[in-house]
């Protein structure tokens, strides 16, 4: 009877290293999809038809674009782990990112409260719904790649999956929300992202096998 | 076989790239090294099925291994999560079978040995929740016993244990 050694040594079958570029590429493609689905269904913010982007656009972009890349990476370093392994560049970029919601929480104090015309926006339906399902779409791709690594943390990097294609979405549908204001993103966009994260570390953990 | 990171990492990219003589001399080699490195914190009796576990996540996920990296914090990293996730389960072992092989890992690599071993993971525990895993789950004491031995009542023990076993889980890579 053949050793648990040489059975496995008998099943041995090349394999490629696992590599974060075929990840990178199918995000950067839905991502890019994502974005041309929503200028064409939905038009482009007015700034940017004209040439003339406003600074609070750029700055949501770098944002959303930071904590993206940041939660990817370490989604990508979650699926070959490393006893040493330092990967606490998310953290950075979410503190980065909460300016938003903390920006809104101080106005809303010296305001008064949030303007009825924010909560009640019409376009805060679809930024959460472009987040939530939008990262749903991103981060199938991630999680089937996932599953090929060999993750050690399944709840953290659900989350990160989730930061990671909700940031990303959001990205996209940026491009189109007329909104330019720090309460508007510190509301809703956080939510949407925060809503992401959530269905990631419910969905993620569940397709992620030993 | 004591091999080297060096060794080891270029005996897995021959075979991450189909070499069964090198995979095989890996595996025995991977073998030799988990049984030190589980060295008294796991039963005698449950150190070969622990070995196994290891091995056959090493098989399944040998893609996850990045051929740029060293190979010994990969390994550790399956190693340790393999060793919580058994934590996790309920066993009892008798307290006077448990390895006493230190000294070889030491002689071994003692830098590497003691950046990825156990003891480095258990030190972000409490001493409560030390106590309480070391006893329990690697001495093979009842929860009584336990409660009895380290003065915390027998919900503690439990809650220590659940609280330790979820830290070091979230732990592994450091």
């Amino acid at each position: 009877m053949p050793t648990l050694i040489e059975s496995l040594v008998d099943e041995l079958e090349p394999v490629d290293p696992l590599r974060p570029t075929r990840p990178a590429t199918t995000m950067a493609a839905l991502t890019a999809i994502l974005a041309i689905g929503t200028v064409m269904t939905l038009g482009l913010r007015d700034d940017l038809a004209a040439g003339e982007p406003q600074a609070i656009f750029l700055l949501r972009s770098g944002v959303l674009g930071l904590i993206g890349a940041a939660t990817f990476a370490a989604v990508v370093s979650a699926a070959r782990p490393g006893v040493g392994k330092h990967h606490d560049g998310w953290k950075w970029a979410l503190g980065f990112g909460a300016i938003f919601p903390l920006s809104m929480g101080v106005l809303a104090i010296v305001d008064g409260g949030i303007s009825r015309a924010i909560i009640e926006a019409p376009s805060a339906r679809m930024c959460v719904a472009v987040g939530l399902l939008g990262g749903m779409v991103l981060g199938a791709p991630l999680t089937a790649w996932l599953r090929g690594g060999a993750v050690v943390d399944a709840e953290r990097t659900g989350w990160l999956v989730g930061f990671a294609s909700g940031a990303f979405a959001l990205l996209a549908y940026n491009i189109h929300c007329p909104s330019s204001t720090i309460t508007y993103i510190g509301l809703w966009y956080s939510s949407a992202l925060g809503m992401a994260a959530i269905a990631g570390r419910l969905i993620v953990p569940r397709f992620l096998r030993w | 076989m004591k091999a080297d990171d060096g060794t080891l990492r270029r005996l897995m990219v021959a075979a991450q790239a189909g070499d069964k003589r090198a995979y095989a001399v890996l595996l025995e080699a991977c073998g030799d090294w988990l049984r030190r490195y589980y060295a008294q914190k796991i039963a005698v009796e449950a150190v070969d099925g622990l070995v196994q576990d290891v091995l056959l996540s090493i098989h399944r996920k040998r893609a996850s291994y990045d051929p740029t990296r060293a190979f010994l914090p990969w390994l550790a990293a399956i190693a340790r999560y393999r060793w919580i996730d058994r934590l996790r389960k309920d066993y009892r072992h008798a307290a006077d079978e448990l390895h006493d092989d230190t000294a070889s890992v030491a002689a071994e690599d003692e830098a590497v040995a003691a950046a990825v071993s156990l003891e480095r993971l258990m030190a972000h525990l409490s001493d409560k929740q030390n106590d309480a895993i070391q006893l329990v789950k690697i001495e093979g004491l009842s929860i009584r016993e336990a409660a009895k031995r380290t003065g915390q009542s027998e919900s503690a023990v439990k809650v220590n244990i659940h609280r330790g076993v979820k830290k070091m889980a979230a732990l592994i890579e450091e």
